[in-house]
């Protein structure tokens, strides 16, 4: 019993941090840059989500629109961080990509006052019955939501033709271009998915905690970079398995190794030891 | 139909192509010959819009597209099989016929596409296999049949025969005489002098960027020995 709920503990953060990471991995995939400023995306996210909760007293609402504010915002990004950079080298972009994630830590702290914000009444508490266990209706939301959007994600990229457009563009940008498809719509569209996917990953981790703060990125950001190196840069499955690996992976832990460590810690120590084992990632990618 | 003035292209600094003059008419088949590095797949990226353009002019159906785009190009009917063929490797075959037809409409795609599967029924077994994991007389029947679902005028072909066993380049070849009897304007890359001339209008020889001789593909048959010495093919056989 114990380790079936470790499990659902486990897929829970999983989930969470594939579809974090999934973001970070399809910029990977298409621009070879590690976008670090993501974590910053998947913050305003979450308090976006907090604010419109707490403005109009339905999170339904709140998801959809900050996804969409935050998938406009994460294009901007691209067109004034990234694309007037795209012929350097991939450190310049780095580089670019962790000062505007400082900066963006530091606007949410003069924006948002330092201290963080919660929920007036925090939504999707209740206790729910699941397979002899109480769960949180907060727990079990984050998973299907997550199954769904990854789901609908790889529907459109198998049957879709902008999805097999966003495709062609990773395998091969200029032959891309010699059939029509214009490199840049792919990029913004690229940009809005995953920085949309980021701040419902931000709303669905404030649920839990009920807490937004201006840092809330930062630990993510590291293990989210650490999944897509695990799962074979660029490669969208194994980012899934890799995300899903690491939740539970921390949940037994947390309970085994959890007096020697926090749960992060294990997390990191976890990364560092496969990485070790399999630099390549834990399946070879491209 | 297409009209290249003094064309010179390049990478950077780098000039591969120097001042070429070349007229394409509608519905002919033009073939460039010429040694390793000649600039031959050079001359066909720019012509897809690929390669800088360092002076000179392109000219396509009366209107220069010098500066155009390679999304512009596509639009206007002109399309390539680059040279190695550049599938989209982790596409599956229908996909890759799928961006293929992107410049076009669905309901265009979806009819260009009946169209190819009759060309290359080979393709049509292996429709959600990965591209990369085809054969190589697969993967070439797919990079035209790829070019083809764009419904070009003008189809630019970068070596069609290479590393293909005979019997495979009948195909392609009576694929190309088809085509061009249905009007379609081609420009062709060969190694193989001998193949080339056999369906050629017209015959261009490169060397290093610069045109060395330039005649109808009667002339050419008449000069074999002298073209094979000007592609370095003297001491050889130049055909298997
Ligand atoms: N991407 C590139 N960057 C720099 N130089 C290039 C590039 N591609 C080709 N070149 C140079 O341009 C010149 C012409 O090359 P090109 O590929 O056009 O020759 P080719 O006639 O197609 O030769 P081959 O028969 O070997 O395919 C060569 O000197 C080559 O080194
Ligand atoms: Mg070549």
């Amino acid at each position: 019993m114990l380790y079936l709920e470790l499990l659902i503990q486990g897929i829970i953060y999983g989930s969470m941090y594939a579809i974090i990471a999934v973001g970070l991995t399809l910029v990977y995939g298409l621009l070879r840059i590690l976008h670090v400023a993501h974590a910053g995306l998947f913050a305003l996210g979450g308090y976006l989500g907090l604010l419109i909760t707490n403005a109009t007293g339905s999170l339904l609402l709140a998801m959809p629109l900050a996804a969409a504010g935050v998938g406009l915002v994460g294009m901007v990004v691209y067109r004034l961080c990234y694309h007037p950079i795209l012929d350097r080298p991939p450190y310049v972009a780095l580089i670019a990509s962790i000062g505007l994630f400082i900066a963006m830590e530091e606007i949410y702290r003069l924006v948002f006052g330092p201290y963080g914000l919660t929920y007036n009444d925090v939504p999707l508490q209740s206790q729910i019955a699941f397979l002899g266990m109480n769960l949180r209706t907060a727990e079990l939301a984050i998973v299907f939501g997550s199954v769904i959007l990854l789901g609908t994600l790889s529907y459109l990229a198998q049957k879709t033709r902008i999805g097999v457009a966003w495709k062609a563009t990773v395998d091969d940008p200029q032959m891309a271009a010699s059939f029509g498809i214009d490199p840049l719509k792919v990029r913004y569209l690229n940009f809005f998915i995953g920085s949309g996917l980021a701040a419902i990953g931000g709303i669905f981790i404030s649920l839990l905690s009920n807490l937004v703060e201006p840092t809330m990125g930062g630990v993510p950001s590291y293990k989210a970079l650490a999944i897509i190196v695990l799962g074979g840069l660029g490669n969208v499955t194994g980012t899934l398995i890799a995300s899903l690996v690491l939740g539970v992976v921390e949940a037994f832990g947390t309970i085994y190794i959890g007096h020697l460590m926090d749960r992060d810690a294990i997390a990191f120590a976890f990364l560092i030891l496969v990485l070790m084992i399999r630099p390549q990632g834990m399946l070879s990618g491209r | 139909m297409l009209r290249l003035d003094s064309l010179s292209c390049g990478y950077g600094a780098m000039q591969a192509v120097h001042g070429l003059d070349l007229h394409v008419a509608k519905g002919s088949i033009t073939t460039l010959l010429g040694a390793n590095g000649a600039g031959k797949s050079s001359t066909i990226m720019c012509i897809a819009g690929h390669v800088a353009v360092h002076s000179g002019e392109i000219r396509y159906k009366d209107r220069k597209i010098t500066d155009a785009s390679p999304m512009q190009r596509i639009k206007d009917g002109i399309s390539v099989v680059p040279e190695g063929r550049r599938l989209f490797p982790n596409l599956t075959v229908k996909e890759n016929l799928i961006v293929g037809g992107y410049s076009r409409s669905r309901d265009e795609s979806n009819r260009e596409l009946e169209r190819m599967l009759s060309i290359f029924p080979r393709l049509e077994e292996r429709l959600g296999q990965r591209a990369g994991s085809l054969s190589g007389g697969e993967q070439q029947m797919l990079a035209i049949g790829r070019a083809l679902m764009s419904k070009p005028e003008l189809l630019l072909v970068d070596e069609l025969s290479l590393g293909l066993m005979p019997k495979i380049i009948d195909i392609c070849y009576r694929a190309i005489a088809e085509l061009n009897k249905d009007g379609l304007t081609i420009i062709l890359v060969e190694q193989s002098t001998h193949r080339a001339l056999e369906v050629a209008d017209q015959v261009c020889v490169l060397e290093s960027g610069r045109t060395v001789w330039q005649g109808t593909s009667d002339e050419a048959q008449n000069n074999v020995k002298m073209i094979d010495s000007l592609l370095g093919l003297r001491e050889e056989t130049s055909d298997a």
